[in-house]
């Protein structure tokens, strides 16, 4: 097994972020092998070949080895979905024959390299970065930050480096399981995406590294105690280490707000911040609306509440009963078209859609 | 106040937070309303000492005309419809960041007082004027900048040769000039120093040979790169600060090849800006005037970089890192760097440039960042104040500082942020109740948004009208000048005509020739940042400085040019011509 694989895991709404990572992932590592996990189809018109330019890998759901494939998807939003195929692509790059698999958030751009990574994983198996690394002692601040970890994980999920071998596997396969049975966004049963569950991994698996570079990972949940600096050799530092990578989470939405909060009295923040909106906008189809996607409505066009998904996924008859249930023309949308209080027109079921 | 009043020194002055720490945060039960907590004689208490009657009254036109007491108006009403209180709190800000402070329906102001400001939370946004900036700043490319006139005279190949046969006919040199505009028809400093080197030649009845792109553009041009058209080839053509028409690069090399026989001796070719022109031309311009060598200004630093002020996304000044360092992958400026510095690169390689720095602070950065091939550097001066009389106490120096003679403070020039507007906008919100101040602006034409509670003064400085500015400043008898540039200015002739006026100029030390120019002559101070800045005013320093200034008295008279290429000394390397061809660079003038 030689060499490493990089992979993301988005829809098209998602492109320019995941060509953003994708140019500044070259820049750092030329010689790495870049997956792209796409959990979506392209508009009509829009080859998928050209959009997917330059990703050496491009997998789709059908390439994941996923029973029911349509069924399963179903039962998950957008974030869900995006996040849900990560441990099976895992295991897809691993039988590949990939020494080293890497997963990076589509929203992450790579600024230094992450050599430091690659080190780790001489010695560990599996690589995590906790959302922070040092702790914050006003209480308002920790009710933005480690209050939320406890709810949403103590590890972010951006990030997560396995070596390929008897260690990382077991730990592959147990995540997939855990991620076909159940990955969603449901904090009150104690599940968060894929992302609770990598709470328990230190205590389960061998070989696990929590990575405490003050380098990586830098998004506004840490901000707080990391100080970015941009030296006069054109470096970016963070707390007197190399940038490695940073997580722009949430940009146009909540992650203002915390940027606002956080940024400190540091320009050089806004300074990436508003760099990622240009890089973004430069690569990102302006064919392709922003809320865009291809599982997010059945096969007429209809957008797909999330109270129906909660249906589908909390009953065993339904999931039972149907095989495909985006098809407009199938059972389970004749079905719903007739118990539906309201009819099921594009203004009835035009809810917003989660993630 | 801790400042010692010295004049002419670097100054370390306490930050903003210290400033704002004058409040004793108190407990306080955030269930209390708006209302109820204006009839709160204690929250009361609390707010009045940081509301800022006259700044509200300045912002709110509606409290102004009526009856209502400004304080009582934004308890009552003023807060709950998010009116600011004062210049450094948001109170918006604080709203949209602070849900909780929503939720108990509390006063937001009394709130951050209270509980806000103890638990860390921010009174307005960080960075404003920057993040401003930095949402408007799109890369040169995006940035066209101006069109040829459509009424422009046009030379054919045949009057351009008639042209610049007959000016070559009676002179005794000749040199061609370029820059980036047509310096006869717009206002700026670059504008004005080309014109003192015009006026310098032909007072030693040498002809200047200006040019300039027709459409003027931020950055170099090559043809076929997106945008460029025909209009591209066309450049500006002035002869001796008289505007003669557009012609063509190719058409002026024809006529210059043609003419060779006619050239005088004295020959020269001198570079102060070459955004907008293309390289390639140039190079061949330079060799049809068979020179030895040539003159390549620093008036700014677009040799080492597009962002000619070297202000990384127009907000932080950058030093020049190396190109294709990650500061110049997230800077509007990066992706055009690498083939700015590629054509320059050209350029310099064919054309032996005698590289002239106008400050040493301006060498420095050259030294430090450019990477260009050159023969020799040197630093020369733009100007000198020439004093010729003393400021003394004219208008009761001792009672400077009271409303009735309040201290003149100016902001000089075009209201951009690299010239420090947005700090100069900070400081004018922040002592707008202060009656012990006037602001000014002087400028050569209106801003887009006036700073309320500043006067605006149009003066426009031109070849016919140098001394304008210092006139302007001494008939309105300013105090002091601010000159709050975060980058290493070149020289800055706002600074030099703002002590030629008699006023003393207040710098950041990050502002390269301003500061030291501030430190050598000790005509003015040098604080640490613009918080300080800040509590210079705040705290009524400023008042007792400028009482002390005038005391001291203060030397006062007019701006000299020191003749720029005109007076330039080439150690060891006399701007010769070729081998075959004639002596080109006139004996050195000794400035």
């Amino acid at each position: 097994m030689t060499g490493v694989c990089c992979y993301t895991s988005f829809t098209y709404a998602y492109l320019g972020r995941a060509r953003t990572l994708l140019v500044t992932l070259r820049e750092a590592h030329p010689d790495w092998t870049v997956c792209a996990v796409v959990i979506d189809e392209p508009p009509p018109g829009e080859p998928n070949a050209e959009l997917l330019a330059g990703f050496d890998v491009v997998l789709r759901l059908d390439d994941l080895s996923i029973p029911r494939a349509r069924a399963w998807l179903f039962k998950h939003d957008i974030v869900e979905a995006c996040t849900a195929v990560k441990a099976a692509a895992m295991l897809h790059l691993m039988e590949a024959g990939y020494a080293t698999i890497i997963y990076l958030d589509p929203d992450i751009a790579v600024f230094h390299p992450l050599d430091n990574i690659l080190a780790a994983l001489d010695h560990a198996a599996i690589v995590l970065t906790p959302h922070q690394t040092s702790p914050n002692r006003n209480f308002r601040v920790m009710q933005d930050n480690e209050l939320a970890s406890l709810r949403f994980g103590a590890y972010n999920l951006g990030i997560i480096a396995v070596r390929n071998n008897g260690l990382g596997r077991s730990f592959a396969e147990w995540w997939a399981a855990q991620l076909h049975r159940a990955c969603y966004d449901d904090t009150a049963t104690g599940l968060f995406t894929d992302q609770r569950y990598i709470d328990l991994v230190p205590g389960l698996f061998d070989g696990v590294m929590i990575m405490r570079d003050p380098g990586c990972n830098v998004a506004s949940w840490n901000l707080s105690t990391r100080r970015l600096a941009i030296g006069a050799d054109g470096g970016i530092r963070v707390n007197d280490a190399p940038l490695r990578f940073m997580h722009f989470t949430k940009i146009n939405s909540v992650g203002d707000v915390m940027i606002d909060r956080y940024a400190g009295d540091s320009i050089e923040v806004f300074e990436l911040w508003s760099w990622y909106r240009r890089q973004v906008a430069r690569e990102q189809p302006t064919t392709i609306a922003e809320d865009y996607w291809h599982y997010g409505a059945f096969s007429n066009g209809v957008t797909i509440p999330r109270e129906i998904r909660l249906l589908y996924r909390e009953s065993r008859d339904h999931r039972a009963a149907f095989d495909n249930p985006f098809d407009a023309n199938g059972p389970f949308y004749a079905w719903l078209s007739q118990v539906q209080e309201t009819p099921l027109t594009v203004d009835a079921m035009s809810a917003p859609r989660s993630g | 106040m801790s400042i010692a009043l010295v004049r002419g020194i670097r100054s370390t002055r306490p930050g903003f937070a210290e400033l704002m720490q004058t409040q004793a945060a108190a407990n306080a039960d955030t269930s209390l309303s708006v209302a109820a907590a204006s009839d709160d004689i204690s929250i009361r208490a609390q707010v009045a000492p940081e509301f800022d009657a006259a700044y509200y009254l300045e912002c709110n036109e509606d409290v102004r005309l009526s009856s209502m007491d400004p304080f009582e108006h934004f308890l009552l009403h003023g807060a709950a419809e998010l009116r600011n209180p004062n210049a450094w709190f948001d109170i918006g800000f604080y709203v949209r960041n602070n849900a909780d402070v929503v939720d108990a329906d509390v006063n937001p102001f009394w709130h951050y007082l209270t509980r806000g400001k103890r638990e860390g939370r921010r009174p307005a946004r960080q960075h404003q004027a920057e993040r401003a900036t930095l949402a408007q700043a799109r890369p040169p490319i995006d940035r066209w900048v101006g069109a040829p006139p459509d009424d422009a005279h046009r030379h054919t190949l045949n009057t351009l040769r008639d042209l610049v046969a007959d000016q070559l006919s009676h002179t005794s040199g000749l040199t061609l000039s370029v820059s980036h505009d047509r310096y006869t028809h717009s206002v700026g400093g670059v504008q004005i120093l080309v014109s003192d080197e015009q006026m310098a030649f032909n007072r030693r009845n040498e002809t200047y040979l200006h040019i300039a792109p027709a459409a003027a553009r931020l950055m170099l041009v090559c043809p076929g790169q997106a945008g460029v058209g025909r209009e591209q080839f066309l450049i500006h053509l002035t002869i001796d600060g008289i505007y003669s028409g557009l012609t063509s690069y190719d058409d002026l090399i024809q006529v210059f090849a043609e003419l060779a026989p006619d050239m005088p001796r004295v020959r020269r070719f001198v570079v102060h800006c070459l955004l907008g022109h293309q390289v390639d031309p140039l190079i061949v311009l330079y060799s049809s005037l068979r020179l030895a060598a040539a003159v390549f200004w620093i008036n700014d630093y677009e040799a080492i970089c597009v962002g000619y002020n070297l202000l990384r996304n127009n907000v932080a000044f950058c030093g020049g890192p190396p190109a294709g360092s990650l500061a110049c992958r997230i800077c509007i400026y990066g992706d055009d760097r690498q083939d700015h510095l590629a054509q320059l690169g050209r350029l310099f390689s064919a054309v032996p440039f005698h590289v002239v720095a106008p400050s040493h602070a301006a060498l420095a950065v050259w030294c430090a960042a450019a990477r260009l091939p050159h023969v020799s550097v040197q630093v020369h001066e733009y100007a000198m104040v020439r004093c010729t009389a003393v400021r003394h106490s004219l208008i009761g120096a001792t009672q400077r500082g009271t409303p009735d003679n309040p201290v003149r403070i100016a902001f000089v020039g075009y209201a951009t942020p690299n010239k420090g507007w947005p700090a100069f906008a900070q400081i004018a919100a922040a002592i707008s109740g202060l009656d012990c101040y006037r602001l000014f602006h002087f400028t050569a034409m209106p801003t887009e948004a006036p700073l309320p509670g500043v006067e605006v003064v149009l003066t426009k400085v031109g070849p016919n009208t140098r001394g304008a500015m210092i006139d302007a400043l001494v008939a309105a008898s300013i105090d002091l000048v601010l000159v709050l540039s975060t980058w290493p200015e070149t020289f800055c002739l706002v600074a030099y005509e703002a002590v030629a006026s008699g006023a003393d100029v207040i710098a950041l030390p990050e502002s390269g020739n301003v500061a030291d120019m501030v430190l050598a002559s000790g005509r003015g101070l040098v604080l640490s940042d613009t918080a300080s800045v800040v509590e210079f005013f705040t705290s009524e320093a400023a008042v007792k400085y400028v009482r002390m200034c005038g005391d001291q008295g203060s030397p006062m008279g007019h701006l000299e040019s020191r003749g720029m290429t005109a007076t330039l000394v080439i150690p060891d390397a006399p701007l010769g011509v070729a081998p075959d061809a004639p002596p080109a660079m006139a004996a050195p003038t000794a400035a």
